[in-house]
């Protein structure tokens, strides 16, 4: 079976980020395991094994922890969005660290078990009726297995092979995977381990991504109950008004919410204006917070481009989206809702030299 | 239609054409308007029934069986 796709190309920048992610995450665990023994309760001295396996199980929760807080962070402020950019090795290193957590544990508690070590992980703890001693693994399985799913599609040929939507509705399962690391954590280590400084920083990270995404979900709601526009009465068209043209800044656009809570994104581009779907074909960005840059409209997120006038991407690449007609009345800009097919050219609304 | 699902709208009159709906966006307001407050609650109620050890017992010796 053949699935014709085209790989994002290797620049410097994805070399550059998968560098500092790998310096990080060595650094961590080199530090954790060599300079954190000496932290640690003298009469209680923990053993190597279970050393290595808490420094690659917490970096792996922080790793997860700070992947789910950057699309957040991207959404409420631009200077966040480099990190975004990669984000996909991020999740995959993730995983690898998640990977070597479970081998060390699998190696310590289930290696010297009389039953086969894997079957010893599930049959060990049975305990499901009780919520101290609850077998805590099962969370940890549950979002490892995630984990690799995720990992294992993260590829372009995964995006092309089952379409953007389903990628994305698989991918939001990372969400599930997160809260039952946190079940994982809460049932498993937080109930043994005595060091406070472990909780405080659990508690903190938990917090800081819930915090993130509630806030960034309590805007969007209030964004697409402020920005819908009735229709103007009395007119065949049904013409939504999206503002004043000398509200969106050059290269930039406005987003506007249509009645049935779909987004436009209205570009101006030097004297012209263009309106496209708010939403990239690659992996949802939301191109109304990008920007023109050389003539081509590009998708925050990934820098996938679309041109203005038709939403196609300039050759080799074939993604399009769909495209508005807009009109200028006044200094007042409105759109077309019935969005056209994807690709389809719209002539770019001039404006006057008044408002220029 | 059910949350998270990436719709496929259609319209009339010569313009219907088919688009991404806002499913994702969707999907992703109403898990964080609930795991928002329902994680950090859990972490919360996993310190608060954190048990801690005993500390007024006396430290007990072990020794090993011996042999006959």
């Amino acid at each position: 079976m053949g699935v014709d796709y085209k790989p994002v190309i290797w620049n410097r920048n994805k070399y550059m980020y998968d560098a500092v992610l790998l310096i990080a995450v060595a650094s961590y665990i080199y530090l954790y395991i060599r300079v954190g023994v000496n932290f640690q309760d003298s009469s209680q001295p923990i053993e190597r094994p279970i050393m290595r396996m808490r420094a690659f199980g917490s970096c792996a929760f922080l790793m997860l922890s700070f992947i789910l807080c950057i699309g957040p962070l991207a959404r409420l402020n631009e200077k966040f969005l480099p990190l975004l950019y990669n984000r996909r090795h991020f999740g995959v290193l993730t995983a690898c660290v998640a990977a070597v957590h479970a081998n060390y544990v699998l190696g310590w508690y289930y290696a010297f078990s009389p039953t086969n070590k894997y079957e010893a992980l599930f049959s060990s703890n049975t305990n499901f009726d009780q919520l101290l001693g609850f077998p805590f693994e099962a969370f940890g399985i549950f979002a490892f297995l995630m984990l690799l799913i995720l990992a294992v599609t993260s590829h372009d040929f995964w995006l092309s092979f089952l379409s953007a939507p389903i990628w994305k509705r698989l991918h939001m399962g990372i969400y599930f995977g997160y809260a039952s690391v946190v079940l994982h954590i809460s049932l498993g280590p937080l109930q043994t381990d005595r060091d406070p400084v472990f909780a405080i920083v659990f508690f903190t990270s938990v917090f800081a991504v819930s915090i993130l995404h509630f806030i960034v979900a309590m805007k969007d709601r209030q964004a697409d109950s402020m920005f819908v526009r009735e229709p103007n009465p009395g007119d065949d068209t049904p013409w939504i008004e999206v503002g004043q043209v000398s509200q969106i800044e050059n290269k930039r656009a406005k987003i506007v919410s249509l009645p049935d809570e779909e987004r436009v994104a209205v570009f101006r581009n030097g004297n012209t204006l263009s309106a496209v779907h708010n939403v990239c074909a690659h992996q949802n960005g939301p191109l109304g917070e990008g920007k023109i840059v050389d003539g081509c409209i590009t998708c925050p997120w990934h820098g996938f481009q679309y041109n203005p006038e038709d939403g196609r991407s300039p050759a080799p690449f074939e993604e399009k989206i769909a495209t508005y007609r807009l009109k200028l009345e006044a200094g007042t800009v409105y759109v077309d809702p019935r969005p056209l097919a994807p690709g389809t050219y719209v002539e770019p609304t001039l404006i006057g030299d008044a408002y220029v | 239609m059910a949350a998270g699902v990436v719709a496929m709208v259609g319209i009339g009159d010569g313009q219907g054409v088919k688009i991404l709906k806002k499913g994702a966006r969707k999907f992703h307001r109403r898990v964080w308007g609930f795991f928002g407050i329902l994680l950090p609650l859990i972490v919360l109620g996993a310190i608060y029934i954190k048990q801690s050890p005993p500390t007024d017992y006396q430290p007990v010796l072990l020794e090993a069986p011996k042999e006959n």
